[in-house]
């Protein structure tokens, strides 16, 4: 049991955003760094600490692990794109439902072939399906559990045949994360 | 190099330390002005140990507490020279021209 006058279960939560592999070997370690540094009566961990921590656990899960490009611009560029490009797919296709109802009509050919966006897509058998997939997807590369999301990707994409997947929803959902699952790998 | 990386190497050039020895190490060479925080140092360790310029040298329990020390590989000790020795030739150059520019003031 730790003693709840002391910052280490703050701490320990804070340590908890890092990725699992640096936990399981570092944590500790990082603890004892964090109490040695605590005020005298100290209880929770200070605002720009914590602040600090995070920063550099987001940091780590951006980062790809184990030998892989020899360039670290190329990996660090790779890593990047491996978290950013499944959201943004999620975002832009959350807008291409969602932008078209604000839209007046003669307008929303601007986001594509009308029936391709807006009112329509969500008819489509499988959307919801589609993009709760997406979701899963993003979330799991977001927590740093690349093995996850490729194992969920290819799953996603076998049970893709469903008629909505037919029309851009495919290339959507199977691109961004395979990049992202194959740089974790061993 | 940044600064703090820099620092960081300076720390562990004389021998191993822990990761509390080495902020409070950093802040005593920079006279006070760096102040590491848990994160960033080991955010700089972790990319340091990648890039096979430290290595652990051994670990101890302190009062129940894991301390693990790091040591500069043969890599760190050579880059770091490296960078001391394109320090102290750029601050030359930069003390050398003021004292000239002061001279013909």
């Amino acid at each position: 049991m730790t003693d709840p006058a002391s910052p280490e279960r703050g701490y320990r939560r804070l340590l908890a955003w890092y990725p699992q592999p640096f936990r399981r070997e570092q944590e500790e370690e990082v603890l004892a760094v964090l109490m040695a540094g605590a005020r005298q009566g100290q209880r929770r961990p200070r605002l720009m600490e914590s602040a600090d921590l995070i920063r550099s656990a987001l940091g780590m899960r951006l980062r790809p692990v184990g030998p892989e490009l020899p360039n670290r611009r190329w990996a660090d560029a790779l890593a990047v794109f491996s978290v950013v490009a499944p959201v943004f797919l999620l975002v832009v296709d959350i807008l291409y439902v969602a932008l078209p109802y604000h839209l007046p009509p003669g307008n929303q050919r601007f986001f594509g072939y009308p029936p391709l966006s807006g009112p329509f897509l969500i008819q489509l058998p499988g959307f919801d399906f589609a993009v709760g997939c997406q979701m899963i997807t993003a979330a799991l590369v977001l927590l740093g559990l690349r093995r996850m999301a490729l194992a969920a990707t290819t799953a996603f994409v076998f049970t893709g045949s469903w008629p909505a997947t037919r029309f851009r929803f495919r290339w959507s959902i199977c691109s961004p994360p395979v990049s992202a699952s194959w740089r974790r790998l061993p | 190099m940044q600064e703090a990386t820099f620092l960081i190497l300076t720390a562990l050039a004389a021998g191993s330390q822990h990761g509390y020895g080495i902020i409070t190490d950093v802040r005593e060479i920079s006279g006070g002005r760096v102040r590491l925080r848990a994160g960033t140092l080991y955010t700089a360790l972790d990319r340091l140990r990648a890039d096979k310029l430290i290595g652990v040298d051994r670990e101890e329990i302190v009062e129940n507490r894991l301390r693990r020390y790091y040591l500069l590989t043969p890599e760190g000790s050579e880059l770091l020279a490296a960078e001391a020795a394109r320090l102290q030739a750029n601050a030359a150059a930069a003390l050398s021209r003021l004292n000239l520019a002061g001279g013909t003031a």
